[in-house]
């Protein structure tokens, strides 16, 4: 059975520290505004407004909106599910930046081409980690097959993740748990 | 004004559209335009589309790689509208020189021309049908994109005409109006339900109220200009400055509209808003 | 060293593998080298990977591993051989490629006309080295000595190499000296009247605690590796608390967080002390054979300490203080880490001393789990070759003049006989970095001269009047160890230097070369010499002892961990006069405090500013290192100040809205961030450096000593977050 590869971002383990992000922009030396991986604060839950986080690269959708809507056919989806960009077709149309409800696809103002995170294929195929899942001090993002892997308690969602429904996102999560505080205010 | 290639594309090639279509019924159901007239108005409908075309590509990373926008008709629909406004555009060219020919298929070049050019139109709408924006993720941008060529269309013509010393059809200026006033409408019904909504669409509503360019477009495209064909039926006058003054009222308000309509789009946004 | 030796077939196998996988065109991997020459061909490709080590003033002190390729540093990894850092850096060490390549780095010498005014011409490094060598001799000649000279160098890096540029001042002659440190001297001497000085326990053996006490620490921003083996520990069975006024980022992961009143930690340490006293869950066997006056202790904390007194004092119910200390009392091993963040008050040393005191009634101490842990600089035993250099014969003066690094530009002002004349700063951006920074300005104003070696263009290169362009990491060669964790890593030159960036140890041969040609004997630091022997001129047996290396080239390997000393105080064999953990502390005495562990009152805010400034570190940054870079601005690109909620609604501030932050010194004014993680009556602003910003929380932060630091540092700390400020919408 094909595989169906996709990251599991443990909200638990992530401190929110941003290693990810540039271990990803040091190996692939990116245009300092253009972010593959991005660690957004999780806004909505858990009392703890700007305490969690949720590490963000490519979803590699399962229905990808990018693949669609490209005219020029730059998206292709691997056979284990990687979706990826081939930057030499693309002419810069910016329709993928518009239609990816994940902010993924990101404009080189240098190149005026399109990018996006390729989940280190080249370093999967050789059997090695991808950049952020080795650089994680954390240890709180791993890449899995969603046909065998399996666990409890793995969300496709969290809150501020936008509908997984209409693109069907590869990346699951594992939610934080939250200790005891006692905190000063009426709010604790 | 990052989208200014697309507000100007997406308004002339839709004006062209409009116009064309008029011409079209207009052909066939008058004998307002003569032969070189005709030409003329095919000419300058052809202009339109070129100088619409030429700022699409601007709008593009690498512009003089845009033929490659073909490649995805399967699913893409800019390939789609990319691949119908280059067909609209060499029947336009077809039907120019039936006109100059005084062909006997010039009315099916037409028709076919207008079909494509409509279908054109429908893409263009189709590329921002977008679940990751909620505002646009429905009949919204097909419809106002459609009702921008057929308001456009005619008072462009009408305009045209009057420059030429000729006299429009006195329906056609009434027919504008009905379509301006449906245009009207069917904006408030959509500003409404987009007003009434959570989340990114209820953002892209406010932000439209919020914006003082939303308030000059309602008086440029329907407010001055219903007022001013209301005024034009009822005193009986075809004045070119009132017929003019209509068109160019909308046409401007219609750019102010596109830019709008780019500018407080709403998009997904991770972690809220 | 730079050769291209890489195997040219391994990297050809590779791309073809790449390529092939792809299974579309190659075209896809231009992007690797965005930003970069692109690779013309896999042949010209030479590919190379040195040792480095991140000499930030950090606790981590990463073993690095660069990647360069045609003499370009293309990547940096962490060293897997490093078992702390365990093959990862943080967000700020993978931005070192940035920091290399920024277009903003200082590439050549340059003059400034008029210190501030921005209008820079460029010079040659021997125009450069003339005017100061001229300037020098003047001075010397002048005064008779060079005391007028003042050396301002402190933690931008902390390699070993860079002691250099103290060497460079003996050199000269005697010279005024920045003393001190801003960081954690009160710390530093509360666990020297304690056990004789600071001394951790191997931080990789956190994971052996089955409590761990985080008080007034962030590892989640300050430390990331240590932060995993926290969580590591909390997988395994270790309950963690965390004690912080903030609700901080390693707060929000442990299992019970503790919302303490700021500066009262000591009260806490001491109700809890009273508890374990009172239910007699002490270790009395471990405080007869190894403590000196803890009896003295008990009775103090009788006569003079009740549970209800820390909860009022604290905030903390009686409750949660009686369960807190039962765990901590029980659970064996029990580990606490001390932060250095609360030390910075006027009673830091003493609050340190009170939560160390706990550690040895429990007995904690000297065992692997346990402890109180601060810091250590038992892996710092170099020769410090590179600065110690020979005054030259004749200077006058009878030694060093040292100036308060913690009041540093009052100090300058008010230097006399001979008053301060020429400032050089290295490592160092002081006006961003010090307290009162308008006072910062007025000295620099004062000087003569003020040369500052550094990388980018911050707030103190502005006020200088010649600015030296410095080598990073990567440009020169080093060798360093951390104060918290027990590796030793070399740092290799990876790639030439950049521009006309030279380092610290460079400048001052040629400087010196200067000084002799102009007036013979007039500097005794020598005139050439290959850096990287100067690295193994830093070695001695006891290090090699301690590691277990033969040669310090074995370092070309990869970094080591010290074999022995990794518990501490395992032998029972204390520092301290007596040799004893000392709850009575006569040293202490000697220096004004009292002998015990007693409690100081803390500042309190007064009724004009209500509210009390912290400033800590931020995630992005090392004081004034990295939030500068556009890699980090795309992260975050302003300061912000965060506010409490029920704070914000009684000044009348929405989330974003602009908020001036003032005191009788200064003010600032920055976004407002909404935040249920600071209490009501704390604002958070954290300390950097923004680029083309005119942010600087140390307008408003005065000078003020906290009350230790003098014994061990020379100088007491600074009470930084004792600043009382208001604040107001504009």
């Amino acid at each position: 059975m094909a595989k169906k590869m996709g990251f599991l971002v443990n909200v638990d383990r992530c401190f929110g520290c941003h290693t990810c992000e540039m271990a990803c922009k040091n190996v692939y030396q990116l245009e300092p505004e253009v972010r593959w991986r991005k660690v957004y604060e999780i806004k909505e839950e858990y009392n703890l407004p700007e305490r969690s986080f949720m590490s963000l690269a490519c979803n590699h959708c399962e229905d990808p909106e990018c693949k669609r809507v490209c005219p020029v056919k730059a998206y292709s989806i691997r056979e284990d599910g990687i979706v990826l960009q081939d930057q030499s077709r693309c002419i810069g149309c910016k329709m993928c930046i518009m239609a990816c409800p994940y902010e993924v696809p990101q404009f080189n103002t240098k190149l005026k081409k399109v990018e996006k995170c390729h989940m280190c294929f080249e370093r999967l195929d050789k059997g090695q980690e991808t950049v952020c899942v080795a650089a994680c001090p954390a240890e709180a993002i791993s890449t899995i097959d969603l046909e065998e892997y399996y666990q409890n308690g793995i969300l496709d969602s969290l809150p501020g993740f936008p509908d997984p429904d209409i693109t069907k996102p590869t990346t699951r999560f594992i939610k934080p748990r939250t200790g005891i505080q006692v905190r000063r205010d009426n709010n604790g | 004004m990052g989208e200014f290639p697309l507000v100007i594309f997406t308004v002339l090639s839709q004006l062209a559209v409009g116009a064309l279509i008029t011409v079209v019924l207009l052909d066939h159901y008058s004998d307002k335009i003569d032969k070189s007239l005709g030409k003329k108005l095919t000419l300058i409908i052809l202009g339109a589309t070129a100088v619409g075309l030429g700022f699409s590509l601007l709008h593009l990373g690498h512009p003089f790689e845009a033929y490659r926008a073909l490649a995805n008709l399967g699913s893409s629909w800019l390939s789609r509208e990319v691949v119908l406004f280059s067909v609209f555009t060499l029947l336009l060219i077809a039907y120019y020189f039936q006109w100059q020919k005084d062909s006997s298929n010039k009315k099916i070049v037409g028709i076919l021309a207008s079909v494509t050019g409509i279908l054109g139109v429908i893409s263009s709408g189709m590329v921002y049908v977008l679940p990751a924006v909620p505002a646009w993720n429905n009949f919204s941008p097909l419809v106002f994109f459609i009702l921008t060529a057929v308001v456009l269309g005619p008072l462009f013509v009408i305009a045209v005409l009057k420059l030429h010393g000729i006299t429009p059809p006195s329906n056609l200026v009434g027919i504008a109006g009905i379509l301006l006033a449906g245009y009207l409408l069917s904006f408030i019904l959509y500003t409404s339900v987009l007003f009434s909504s959570a989340g990114a669409s209820g953002q892209t509503a406010a932000q439209m109220l919020a914006s003082s360019s939303f308030w000059l477009r309602i008086g440029l495209t329907w407010l001055l200009p219903l007022g001013l064909i209301f005024w034009v039926i009822r005193k009986q006058t075809s004045e070119y400055k009132y017929l003019a003054g209509i068109f160019l009222l909308v046409f401007a308000g219609e750019i102010i509209g596109r830019y709008l309509f780019y500018d407080t789009a709403v998009f997904l946004k991770i972690s809220g808003f | 060293m730079k050769q291209k030796v890489f195997s040219r077939r391994s990297f050809i196998k590779g791309s073809t593998a790449a390529g092939a996988a792809l299974g579309v065109s190659g075209s896809i991997f231009n992007f690797m080298f965005t930003g970069l020459k692109p690779v013309e061909a896999a042949e010209e490709t030479g590919k190379k990977v040195f040792q480095n080590a991140c000499p930030r003033n950090c606790y981590d002190t990463c073993s690095i591993l660069s990647t360069v390729e045609n003499g370009v540093l293309t990547k940096v990894e962490g060293n897997p051989k490093n078992s702390f850092t365990r093959g990862r850096l943080c967000a700020k060490g993978n931005s070192y490629t940035r920091s290399v390549y920024s277009p903003d780095r200082i590439k050549y010498p340059m003059r400034q006309k008029g210190r501030g005014t921005g209008n820079w011409e460029r010079i040659s490094w021997d125009e450069a080295y003339t005017e100061i060598a001229e300037n020098i001799l003047r001075i010397k000649k002048e005064y008779g000595s060079t005391l007028p000279i003042c050396l301002n160098k402190y933690s931008g890096n902390f390699d070993i190499l860079h002691y250099g540029i103290e060497g460079m001042m003996s050199s000269i002659g005697n010279t005024s000296r920045a003393t001190g440190t801003p960081c954690w001297p009160a710390g530093i001497d509360s666990q020297t009247f304690d056990m004789g000085t600071i001394y951790n326990n191997d931080p990789e053996d956190l994971v052996n605690s089955k409590y761990l006490i985080l008080w007034g620490v962030n590892p989640a921003w300050t430390s990331v590796h240590s932060m995993y083996i926290i969580q590591e520990a909390q997988r395994r069975g270790c309950k963690i608390v965390a004690i912080d006024p903030i609700l901080t980022q390693t707060a929000v992961k442990a299992d019970l967080y503790i919302q303490v009143k700021t500066s009262t930690d000591g009260a806490l340490a001491l109700g809890m002390a009273r508890y374990i006293v009172d239910n007699e869950l002490y270790d009395r066997q471990w405080l007869e054979n190894n403590s000196l006056g803890y009896k003295e202790f008990i009775e103090y904390l009788r006569d003079n300490i009740t549970l209800e007194w820390a909860a009022d004092k604290t905030g903390i119910s009686k409750e949660l203080i009686e369960t807190l200390a039962r765990e901590y009392a029980t659970a064996k091993p029990a580990n606490i880490w001390i932060g250095y963040g609360m030390q910075r008050h006027t009673n830091g040393g003493q609050n340190v001393r009170a939560i160390d005191a706990l550690a040895a009634l429990t007995g904690n101490i000297g065992k692997s789990g346990g402890g109180a842990q601060y810091a250590q600089l038992e892996t710092w035993g170099f020769n410090y070759h590179a600065m110690t250099q020979d005054k030259p014969a004749g200077s006058g003066g009878s030694g060093d003049r040292a100036i308060n690094i913690n009041n540093f530009p009052a100090e300058v002002l008010a230097a006399s006989d001979p008053p301060i004349k020429m400032l050089w700063i290295a490592c160092r951006n002081p006006i961003s970095q010090d307290p009162e920074a308008s006072v910062s300005r007025k000295a620099f104003e004062a000087m003569g001269l003020v040369v500052t070696a550094d990388l980018f263009m911050n707030q103190t290169v502005e006020m200088s009047d010649i600015v030296l362009p410095v080598t990073t990491l990567f440009e020169s060669p080093g060798v360093n160890v951390s104060y918290w964790h027990y590796w030793l890593a070399l740092n290799e030159q990876a790639i030439n230097p950049m521009y006309e960036a030279k380092n610290d140890v460079q400048i001052a041969m040629e400087l010196s070369k200067k000084l002799n040609e102009l007036e013979p004997n007039s500097s005794t630091y020598p005139t050439s010499g290959d850096q990287l022997d100067w690295v193994g001129k830093e070695f001695n047996s006891n290090i090699y002892d301690q590691f277990g290396l033969s040669d310090w080239q074995e370092l070309k390997n990869g970094p080591v961990k010290a074999k022995k000393g990794l518990i501490a105080w395992e032998d029972g064999k204390f520092r301290t006069p007596s040799g004893k953990y000392e709850f009575w502390s006569e040293e202490a005495g000697k220096f004004g405090h009292f002998p015990l562990p007693a409690y100081l009152e803390e500042l309190k805010p007064t009724k004009e500013y209500p509210l009390r400034c912290i400033s800590p570190h931020w995630k992005l940054n090392i004081h004034s290192q990295f939030q500068n870079l556009d890699w980090m601005e795309a992260i975050n690109s302003k300061p912000f100040i965060e506010l409490h909620p029920d704070t914000a609604k009684s000044y009348g501030i929405n989330d974003k809205d602009s908020v001036k932050m003032y005191n009788d010194l200064g003010y600032i004014i920055v976004p407002a961030k909404i935040t249920t993680s600071v209490p009501p009556e704390i604002v958070v602003v954290y300390e950097a450096w923004y680029k083309d910003k005119n942010f600087n929380v140390n307008f408003t932060v005065k000078a003020i000593p906290s009350d230790m630091g003098r014994k061990a540092t020379g100088m007491p700390g600074l009470a930084f977050h004792d600043n009382f400020v208001n604040i107001t919408k504009v």
